[in-house]
C-alpha cells in the first residue's frame, strides 16, 4: 500500500519534473531524460539517500547503473594520497613489464630460474610474459596522466592484444582447439611440469589476461570505471587464489585439475597489475570512496588492508602449523577463529572510536548549522536529481510552517506551500536553473498550513557531475517577512514623506555640499520652470540664482562647510530667483543644513512671493493713500470748523454789539431775539467742537500709558466742582482703582462726560454718584453709578448714537454727542460701554478697558516692519 | 493815570474785517489806552514792521492771525522771530485754529502766547483784557519795544 502510494507520488513528481523541463522547452539533453530514466540507482546509493521509499525498478528502466554515473560523485580525494597511488600504479606497470621481459629473456636463454623460479614450479609461459610486457606498458602509459593520441593508441592496442591473447587461449581450452598461438614466441618441450599442453598458459592465466585486457580497454570509457574495476578485481581474486595455493602449498588452488597451473610469478604479476589498475583510477568508481577524505574513506583505508591481510596471514599461520604437525586441524580452525575475532574486534573498536568522534563533530556541526539556520530563518533543501531524494533542514520545515518531520519533504510539498500567484515564477526560476546551470535568487510568498502568509527569499544552484550533468539542486529559503515588513514600513514612510514633498505648495529643493541639486519637487518645476530631470545634477547656482548672487551663494555654502557658520541658514530670507525663461522674481527661501554622514545636504523650501510682494506694495500704497486722505480729512475738518466758527463769532459778537449799542432802540422782544441769536451761535459752536472731537478720536492714535484712574477721576471732579457743588452732589470715588494702560486725556473725557451726565440728569434732592472699578484677568470694568432719573431699557442702545437726546433742550442742556464720544473712546481702547438702569432709580454706566494695551492700526504696521527686520 | 501815558502801540494782523472790529471793540473795552494798527495780510505786516523800523514806530505787541492771504501768519512769525531786533516784540497768535500742529509749530517759531479765539464775545473780551493786563501792565518788556510803547 505504502509502496504503491510512494510510487504514485514519485511518478507524479517525475512527471512533474519532466513537465517543468518540458515547459522550459529543453530539447533532448541528458538532464531531461535522467530523472525519468534513472530509478534503480537509489538503492545503490542508500548510504546517502534519505528517500525512505526505495523505488522499485520500473518497466521503462533500461539503462544500467554502470553506464550511468560515478558511485561517489562528490567525494573529494585526498590529493597527496592520489599522487602516491598514481606513482604506485606507474611503478606497478613498469615492474610487470620488466618481469614479463625478464621471463621472455629467460625463455630465450632457457633459464629455469627465470622461467619457473624453481624447478619444482610450473613455468610462466612466453605468451603470458608477452602479455605482461604489453599490459604493464598499458598500465604505465594510462597512469602517467593525460597522454597524447599516439601513446594512447599504443596503450589501448597493447591492451587489446592482451585481451585477444587471453580470449584465444581460453577458446583453445573451451573448445579443444589448437590455434598454434602458444609456440609463436618460444616452444616448450612436451611434458613440462604442470603443463597440459606445451607452452600453453594456464586457463586461469588466460582468464585473468582477458579480464585485465578488457578492463584496460574500457578503463577510460565514460561510466565504465566500475566495470573495469570489477573485472580487475575478478582477475585479482583468481590470481590471489593461485597465490594462496602457492603460499599454503595447496596445489589444487593454482593448478585446477589436469590443466596447466598458473606460475608463481604470474600470480604476483597479476596481483601487482590488478592493484595498479585499481589504483590508477582510484578517484572513480568503486575505489573513489577508498581514497576520499571523508569518514568513509578513512574507514575503507583502515579496514580493507586488514580485511585482505588478516585472513591471509591467519590462514598461512594455520597451514604452517598443520604442516609442522604441532597441533591438530581443529586447533588451526580455532586459531583462525580466535585471531579473527580478536583482530576484527580490535579494528572495529579502533574505528568506531574515530567514527564516534567524527560523528560527534558532525552532529555538532549539524546543530550549529541548525541553530544558525534557525536564527537566520534560513531553511535549506537538497534535491538529489538522480535519486529523487529530497532533504530539508529543520528550519526548512519551519519556514514552510511545519515542525521538522511533520511531512515528507518533496518538491511537490514545497510547491503546495508557495502562494498560488507565485508558483509559476518559482517553477520557472528552478527550471531555468536546471537548464542553464545559473544560480537562482528570487522572492516569493509562502502560505503556511495555518494560512499565514510569509515572505521568503529563495536562492539556489545546481551541482553538476564531471560530465556536466545536473545531479543535485541545492536551495535555501529564508523567511524575510520581518525584513519585508520593515522595508514596507520604510517604503511607506518614504512614500509619505515623498508625497508630502511632492504635494507641497512650496518648492522643495535639496542640494549637496557641492551645490549639486539632489531633489526637486513638482512645485519647484512650476516655480522655476526646470523639470526635475533637468534640474537634478545641475548646480543650484547655475539654475535658479541670478548671476549677481551666485558668487555670494557659493561662498556662503563653502564657508558653512568649512566653519559651520551659516548666517543665511535656518532663516526666512527674501531674495530674487531666476526662472528658466530668464525672468527674475521675488522668492522667500529657508535653507536648512542636514548632517548627512560626514558631509551635509541642504534642504530649501522656496516660495514664489511675487503675488505677496504685489499685495504688500498695494497695501503700502493703500496705507499711504489712507494716511494722505486722513490728513486731508483732518485739514478739512479743521478748516470746516474754523471757517464755520468764524461767522458764528461774527454773529454772536455783532448781535451783542446790537444789544449793546442799540439797547434803547430795541424793545424787550427785540432784545430777546438778539439773545436767541447769540445763544444759537454759541450752541452751534459747541456742536462743531464736539463733532471735531468725535472725528478726531477715530483718526488719531491713542497715546497709551499707565494711568492711575482714581487720581484721574479726582481731577475730573475738581474740574466739575462748580456743577457738583451747585447741585450738592455726593460724589464717592473709589480710592483704590487700578492703574490701567490708556490714553489719559481721552479717558478723562469719558469720566467727565459720564459724571457730568450723572449730575445733569438727576432730580433727586440728594444726588449721589459713585465711581468704582472691578477687574478680572482680562479687563477692568469701570462703573459710574447715580441715583438720577434713569433710562428706559429701549434707549440703552440709542443713547450712544450721535445727536440722540432723550429730553428737550429746555429740560437738559447738551449737544447729544457726549456719549457717542465715550463709546468711541472706549472702543478705541478695545473695550465696550453699556448702561444698566431703571427709570427713577438711577443709572449705571459701565465700560471696560483691557488689561493689555489695545493694538492700533499704526502700530501694526510698525510691528510688521519689526518682524521683517528680525 | 493812564491818560498821562502815550498810547500803547499794538499791531493786529488780521484779514477778517469782523474779527478786526471785534478785536478793536474788545481792546476799547480794556483799561489800557492803545493805538491799534491793522495789517490786512502778512505782506502788509512785514512791510510795516521792516519798513517802519527807522521811524521807531515799532509796535509793543503783535496780535497775529495764522491764516492770512499772501504771506501766511506762520511765515510772518518766523520772519519776526528771525530778526535780531523784532524778535523782542511779544507776538501773540490769536487764531480760530486749535490744531495741535499749529500750536506746537508756533511755539517752535518763538511765539510768546498762543490763544484760540473764543466764539462768544464776552469770552473774547476776557481774553483781550487778560492780554492787556498781562503783557502791558504786568510784564516788563525790553527797552527797544518799550521805547515804542509805554515810555
Amino acid at each position: 500500500m505504502a509502496e504503491t502510494e510512494s510510487r504514485v507520488k514519485r511518478m507524479t513528481y517525475l512527471e512533474h519534473a519532466a513537465a517543468i523541463l518540458e515547459r522550459s522547452r529543453v530539447s533532448t539533453t541528458p538532464v531531461q531524460q535522467e530523472p525519468a530514466d534513472e530509478s534503480n540507482g537509489s538503492s545503490q546509493t542508500s548510504s546517502r539517500a534519505t528517500n525512505k521509499h526505495p523505488p522499485a525498478s520500473g518497466d521503462r528502466v533500461s539503462v544500467t547503473l554502470w553506464e550511468r554515473f560515478d558511485l561517489f560523485p562528490f567525494v573529494t580525494p585526498n590529493p597527496r594520497l592520489v599522487l602516491a597511488l598514481q606513482s604506485f600504479a606507474k611503478g606497478a606497470g613498469l615492474a610487470v613489464s620488466l618481469a614479463g621481459a625478464l621471463v621472455l629473456a629467460g625463455w630465450a636463454l632457457d633459464l629455469t630460474v627465470v622461467k619457473s623460479i624453481s624447478s619444482g614450479f610450473v613455468s610462466m609461459k612466453p605468451n603470458v610474459a608477452m602479455a605482461f610486457v604489453l599490459s604493464g606498458v598499458t598500465l604505465h602509459l594510462l597512469s602517467t596522466g593525460p597522454t597524447n593520441g599516439h601513446l594512447r593508441f599504443v596503450a589501448l592496442a597493447s591492451a587489446f592484444v592482451v585481451a585477444v591473447i587471453g580470449f584465444l587461449t581460453l577458446s583453445e581450452y573451451l573448445y579443444g582447439w589448437n590455434l598454434n598461438i602458444d609456440h609463436l614466441l618460444f616452444s616448450e618441450p612436451a611434458g613440462a611440469l604442470g603443463t597440459s599442453a606445451p607452452a600453453r598458459m594456464a586457463p586461469t592465466s588466460a582468464l585473468c589476461l582477458f579480464l585485465i585486457g578488457v578492463s584496460l580497454l574500457v578503463l577510460d570509457v565514460r561510466r565504465c570505471y566500475p566495470v573495469a574495476q570489477l573485472l580487475t578485481i575478478l582477475a585479482a581474486l583468481v590470481s590471489l587464489t593461485a597465490f594462496i595455493g602457492y603460499v599454503y602449498g595447496v596445489g589444487s588452488l593454482y593448478a585446477g585439475g589436469s590443466s596447466t597451473a598458473m606460475a608463481l610469478h604470474s600470480t604476483l604479476c597479476f596481483l601487482l597489475l590488478s592493484s595498479g589498475i585499481l589504483l590508477t583510477r582510484q578517484d572513480h568508481g568503486l575505489l573513489a570512496i577508498v581514497t576520499s577524505d571523508a569518514a568513509g574513506g578513512v574507514m575503507a583505508r583502515r579496514l580493507l588492508p586488514a580485511a585482505i591481510l588478516i585472513p591471509l596471514l591467519l590462514g598461512w599461520v594455520t597451514v604452517l602449523d598443520e604442516e609442522a604437525g604441532l597441533h591438530g586441524p581443529a586447533f588451526g580452525v580455532f586459531l583462525v577463529v580466535i585471531w579473527s575475532i580478536v583482530s576484527f574486534a580490535a579494528l572495529t573498536w579502533w574505528n568506531s572510536g574515530s567514527l564516534y568522534r567524527l560523528d560527534v563533530e558532525r552532529q555538532r556541526a549539524q546543530d550549529e548549522l541548525n541553530k544558525a539556520q534557525r536564527i537566520a530563518h534560513v531553511g535549506s533543501a537538497e534535491w538529489d536529481i538522480v535519486t529523487n531524494a529530497v532533504t530539508w533542514s529543520d528550519e526548512m520545515f519551519r519556514v514552510c510552517g511545519y515542525e521538522p518531520g511533520d511531512v515528507q519533504p518533496g518538491y511537490e510539498v514545497f510547491l503546495q506551500r508557495v502562494h498560488p500567484d507565485d508558483r509559476t515564477q518559482v517553477e520557472q526560476n528552478i527550471a531555468r536553473t536546471l537548464r542553464s546551470g545559473d544560480p537562482f535568487a528570487f522572492d516569493y510568498r509562502i502560505v503556511r498550513p495555518d494560512g499565514a502568509i510569509r515572505m521568503a527569499h529563495g536562492e539556489g544552484k545546481v551541482v553538476h557531475n564531471d560530465e556536466g550533468e545536473p545531479v543535485r539542486l541545492l536551495g535555501t529559503a529564508q523567511d524575510i517577512t520581518e525584513r519585508k515588513q520593515i522595508e514596507y514600513a520604510l517604503r511607506q514612510n518614504e512614500m509619505r514623506t515623498r508625497s508630502i514633498i511632492d504635494t507641497a505648495n512650496d518648492a522643495f529643493v535639496a542640494i549637496d555640499a557641492g551645490d549639486v541639486i539632489k531633489d526637486w519637487n513638482p512645485q519647484a518645476e512650476l516655480t522655476f520652470g526646470w523639470k526635475r530631470e533637468e534640474a537634478v545634477g545641475r548646480t543650484l547656482a547655475d539654475t535658479v540664482i541670478p548671476p549677481g548672487h551666485r558668487e555670494a551663494h557659493l561662498e556662503g555654502l563653502h564657508r558653512f562647510v568649512l566653519t559651520g557658520e551659516g548666517p543665511m541658514l535656518n532663516r526666512r530670507v527674501e531674495l530674487e530667483g531666476l526662472h528658466k525663461d530668464g525672468h527674475l522674481f521675488p522668492i522667500e527661501m529657508t535653507i536648512s543644513p542636514i548632517r548627512w554622514g560626514r558631509s551635509h545636504i541642504f534642504s530649501a523650501f522656496v516660495r514664489d512671493i511675487t503675488e505677496r510682494k504685489q499685495a504688500e506694495e498695494a497695501l503700502a500704497h493703500q496705507t499711504r493713500e489712507l494716511t494722505r486722505i486722513n490728513s486731508e480729512l483732518e485739514d478739512f475738518t479743521h478748516s470746516v470748523s474754523h471757517d464755520l466758527k468764524e461767522p458764528l463769532r461774527g454773529i454772536e459778537a455783532f448781535a451783542g454789539f446790537i444789544a449793546e449799542d442799540y439797547a434803547d432802540k430795541l424793545d424787550e422782544q427785540g432784545q430777546g431775539y438778539v439773545n436767541v441769536l447769540r445763544e444759537s451761535a454759541v450752541r452751534m459752536k459747541d456742536l462743531i467742537d464736539d463733532l471735531l472731537q468725535l472725528s478726531r478720536i477715530g483718526r488719531t492714535r491713542l497715546d497709551q500709558a499707565p494711568v492711575g484712574v482714581s487720581s484721574l477721576v479726582q481731577d475730573v471732579s475738581l474740574e466739575l466742582s462748580f456743577a457738583l457743588q451747585e447741585k450738592r452732589v455726593e460724589l464717592f470715588i473709589d480710592p483704590d482703582m487700578p492703574t490701567v494702560p490708556c490714553d489719559r486725556a481721552r479717558i478723562r473725557e469719558v469720566f467727565k462726560n459720564l459724571i457730568s451726565n450723572a449730575v445733569k440728569y438727576n432730580d433727586k434732592p440728594q444726588p449721589k454718584i459713585e465711581v468704582g472699578c472691578r477687574s478680572d484677568n482680562r479687563v477692568f470694568t469701570f462703573a459710574v453709578r447715580d441715583n438720577g432719573i434713569g433710562i428706559a431699557p429701549e434707549y440703552y442702545e440709542k443713547i450712544f448714537k450721535i445727536f440722540q437726546r432723550l429730553h428737550h433742550r429746555e429740560e437738559y442742556e447738551g449737544t447729544g454727542v457726549g456719549l457717542a464720544i465715550c463709546k468711541k473712546v472706549v472702543e478705541a481702547h478695545g473695550g465696550r460701554i453699556w448702561v444698566e438702569s431703571a427709570p427713577g432709580e438711577g443709572t449705571t454706566f459701565l465700560f471696560t478697558i483691557p488689561r493689555t494695551a489695545a493694538r492700533q492700526p499704526g502700530q501694526e504696521e510698525q510691528d510688521g516692519k519689526y518682524a521683517r527686520a528680525v | 493815570m493812564e491818560s498821562t501815558l502815550a498810547p500803547f502801540r499794538i499791531l493786529l494782523v488780521e484779514d477778517n474785517p469782523n474779527d478786526i472790529e471785534i478785536t478793536r471793540r474788545a481792546l476799547a473795552k480794556g483799561q489800557v489806552k492803545n493805538e491799534l494798527t491793522v495789517a490786512r495780510d502778512g505782506q502788509e505786516a512785514l512791510d510795516i514792521l521792516f519798513g517802519s523800523r527807522s521811524e521807531t514806530s515799532l509796535p509793543g505787541l503783535i496780535l497775529l492771525d495764522l491764516n492770512l492771504p499772501r504771506v501766511d501768519g506762520r511765515e510772518v512769525l518766523s520772519r519776526i522771530k528771525g530778526d535780531p531786533e523784532l524778535r523782542r516784540i511779544p507776538v501773540i497768535v490769536l487764531t480760530t485754529s486749535t490744531r495741535e500742529e499749529d500750536v506746537v509749530r508756533s511755539y517752535d517759531l518763538g511765539v510768546n502766547t498762543f490763544i484760540s479765539k473764543p466764539v462768544r464775545f464776552e469770552d473774547f473780551i476776557k481774553v483781550v483784557t487778560a492780554i492787556q493786563e498781562y503783557w502791558i501792565v504786568i510784564a516788563t518788556l525790553p527797552p527797544a519795544t518799550a521805547s515804542g510803547g509805554v515810555a
